[in-house]
């Protein structure tokens, strides 16, 4: 499509995320109607290291993009003609990674000349759910859990969102795969301790639930610390009780803030995004007491939960209409962040941060 | 039979567009580590000028390594990408040919003068890549070019020192890492260091980094006279197997 | 040079007390088992270096930039690590450049990184106390180690010499 031609329900965009260790290509049309939705896993690759490594990540991303997307076009039934515009995560994540989704999407959209859009990986988290589930009621409350971040948003609609609070030290995923490695329960984390948890006592050992009460800011690193202090000290302490009680801690924290956000934002919906958000006691937490309190509930799928490239597509078509494109000099950036830096990124922020 | 060729395989940026007898348009960015930024703004500013889509063209080469592994792989995923919607081949070409090449093209009367050219790259943590090349002009070869006979490697200055001195012959060192390690290499009997010598020479680019404009040249000469095209697949060499020994984690 | 941190607000009193004698370049690696406060470290330093972001644990990204303090501040984890090339492409000497740069985990990666700081810590008797080694590898730090000696003699349990 030219440069300048109305972006509509007919936009067919390209979506493309490397961030961390899911190689990822969909067509989105009009910003909801997903023809295809390609992810290629390198867990089993990583398993063996128990955690991403980059540079293994980042190989593997360059043997899979092109035949990803080759999938993702062939899935769609749409020829390389049909693509209007790229949609690239552009952070954050790691650097390495994020690099050669960023040079393929670069390059097919001047091949094609077509629009470029840079996607922050956390705003395209909020498109999720709306992919999943076209009718959600706004105003939504989001809380977006993953391995880097912990972030409650209040949303209005698509585009249209503000932070209400966030992980002032350790995400909430990355409190899960230490945990799982300290007790050596395997990778990845988040499942790792959700199994040991569905056999453990979650009553076993009361951790603290850090600033339960306080704002809607979370912090997860003291807990971690009071796990491993407690194992140090009770060296025979099962495992499961550990997982069970930890889990526990934290979703108490995660569940008690979201609630208090909707309530304090007159939300319609709760929402859950990021990894994080297929853990079980999570999901029946948040239906339980969102039902209580009345609020409708979107519980992403799982496929949509984890990363993927629908919602970069689906973010970058409402990029495109409400922003317009990115420049063809933009970089990656690693420790992109919400709100205040997407500004930036779809200015072309040429700037690439200092690595 | 136009190609595009693109180095990203060191610190810098460098692509040219052109056949074997000429480049038509070169860009070489100095500034370091820029490689993901830069490249599609420079392909699209010499295609531009040379009023041309990636559709004119009838191949892509690229830098495959062995080098800076971020780089790399900006280079071979754009030349891919950009390659197989084209529907053109891509050759790949590895970077100490590259550089030898350029060692060629700069300063002839120094490549003479040696009997092996030694393309020497940094690789960091006291390690080098290196090649070996020969010098074939009096030979039936169609062209003056070097035949490699020695596959890129990588490994301590100290292995590359005793690799030289085994082969007993006058040799070229040229590249970034000749640079790096002048004072260890000199040692060495027989061997001169490119610009050494010719020391007044004022060569028209840096000949210790590839560029593109010979890049192109290569991979024009093996388009044209058919020969098996090298796949773009990266010549990282390191395995990524140097484990981090980890003992508290 | 050993320290001792009776509590939380003394550990905080000490990475202010080093933050104070950074400068452009230096790097200061942070060594000691999960859960020690190697982030906890880094957060009171840029408080120190009047930085009012949140520091978040950069494990995740392996490398969080934080402008705006009186030096900028690069947070490094090598946590998520698995081979030494990959220390090597953070290019720490790149990011030192531009500021101070706090590793975590970075005595895996002893050798790769130049001069530095090391600041070893271990959890005490008690869960919030903590003991410190404080070791500078290379020259860079000697100019200034009689000065951070004295300004953490408060904390000093026993002064064995430097190693």
């Amino acid at each position: 499509m030219s440069r300048n031609a109305p972006v509509t329900d007919a936009t067919v965009v390209l979506g493309i995320e490397t961030s961390c260790d899911e190689t990822a290509a969909a067509i989105v049309m009009g910003g909801t109607d997903v023809l295809s939705s390609v992810v290629s896993s390198q867990i089993d690759i990583h398993a063996k290291f128990g955690g991403v490594v980059p540079e293994i990540a980042s190989r593997a991303h360059l043997e899979l993009i092109g035949p990803v997307v080759a999938e993702a076009l062939d899935t769609a039934h749409i020829h390389n003609e049909r693509i209007d515009a790229v949609a690239v995560t552009v952070g954050p994540g790691l650097i390495g990674a994020l690099l050669v989704g960023v040079a393929a999407a670069k390059a097919t959209a001047f091949a094609l000349d077509v629009p470029l859009i840079g996607v922050n990986h956390l705003e395209a988290h909020l498109y999720a759910a709306l992919l999943d589930d076209p009718n959600l009621e706004f105003p939504a409350v989001v809380l977006l859990v993953s391995g880097g971040n912990t972030l409650l948003l209040s949303m209005d609609g698509p585009g249209n969102y503000r932070l209400l609070g966030a992980t002032i030290d350790d995400a909430a995923g990355e409190a899960f795969d230490k945990v799982a490695r300290f007790l050596d329960l395997g990778y990845p984390g988040g499942p790792a301790v959700d199994a040991a948890a569905q056999r453990g006592n979650p009553r076993a050992v009361d951790f603290p639930r850090a600033m339960m009460h306080d704002g809607l800011d979370f912090s997860f690193s003291g807990l971690k610390t009071a796990v491993m202090n407690h194992v140090r000290k009770h060296p025979d302490v099962s495992s499961d009780d550990v997982a069970a009680s930890f889990q526990t801690a934290v979703v108490d924290v995660l569940v008690a803030k979201l609630m208090r956000a909707a309530r304090e934002t007159s939300a319609r919906s709760v929402v859950l995004g990021g990894g994080v958000a297929a853990n079980s006691l999570l999901r029946s937490e948040v239906e339980r007491l969102a039902a209580a309190d009345g609020f409708r509930v979107a519980l992403p799928s799982r496929a949509m939960c984890t990363d993927n490239a629908a919602m970069i597509a689906a973010a970058g078509w409402y990029r495109l209409r409400d922003n317009g494109p990115s420049g063809l000099d933009i970089g990656a950036v690693p420790n992109l962040s919400l709100v205040t830096d997407t500004v930036r990124t779809n200015r072309a922020a040429s700037h690439r941060d200092r690595r | 039979m136009k190609l595009l060729a693109i180095d990203t395989a060191t610190e810098q940026v460098s692509v040219a567009v052109g056949d074997a007898e000429r480049v038509e348009a070169a860009l070489h960015v100095a500034s370091d580590r820029r490689h993901v930024e830069a490249l599609i703004p420079a392909i699209q500013l010499l295609l531009g000028n040379l009023g041309m889509t990636v559709h004119d063209l009838s191949a892509i080469a690229v830098d495959i390594g062995p080098g800076l592994f971020t780089g790399m792989r900006v280079g071979i995923t754009t030349a891919r990408t950009l390659a197989n919607l084209a529907e053109i081949p891509v050759v790949g070409i590895d970077s100490l040919s590259v550089v030898a090449h350029g060692a060629m093209a700069a300063s002839p009367v120094d490549v003479d003068d040696a009997d092996i050219v030694v393309p020497i790259l940094d690789a960091r943590r006291s390690q080098v890549y290196w090649s070996m090349h020969r010098d074939n002009f009096s030979s039936f070869s169609s062209s003056n070019e070097l035949e490699e006979v020695r596959r890129p490697r990588v490994g301590d200055v100290a292995e590359l020192l005793e690799d030289v001195m085994d082969r007993g012959q006058r040799a070229l060192i040229v590249g970034t890492g000749a640079n790096r390690y002048a004072e260890q290499l000199a040692s060495c009997p027989d061997t001169v260091r490119m610009g050494d010598r010719s020391g007044s020479t004022v060569f028209s680019f840096d000949p210790h980094v590839p560029h593109a404009s010979v890049l192109l040249r290569l991979a024009a000469r093996k388009v044209e006279t058919g020969a098996a095209l090298d796949p773009a697949e990266p010549l990282y060499l390191r395995p990524p197997d140097a484990e981090i020994n980890w003992v508290t984690r | 040079m050993y320290l001792h941190a009776d509590n939380l607000s003394d550990t905080a009193d000490i990475a202010r007390a080093v933050a104070g004698f950074l400068r452009t370049g230096d790097v200061v690696v942070l060594a000691g088992e999960m859960g020690t406060g190697k982030t906890a470290f880094t957060q009171a330093a840029a408080t120190a270096l009047g930085i009012d972001e949140p520091v978040t644990s950069p494990t995740f990204n392996l490398v969080h930039t934080y402008r705006g303090g009186a030096l900028t501040l690069h947070h490094v984890d090598l946590y998520r690590l698995s081979h030494t090339d990959e220390i090597e492409d953070l290019a720490i000497d790149e990011l030192a450049r531009t500021g101070a740069v706090f590793v975590e985990w970075g005595d895996v990666g002893d050798d790769l990184i130049g001069d530095h700081l090391e600041v070893r810590i271990a959890v005490g008797e008690a869960d919030d106390q903590r003991d410190f080694a404080l070791r500078s590898v290379g020259r860079r730090w000697d100019a200034r180690w009689d000065k951070i000696r004295s300004a953490l003699s408060g904390f000093m349990v026993d002064d064995w010499g430097d190693l």
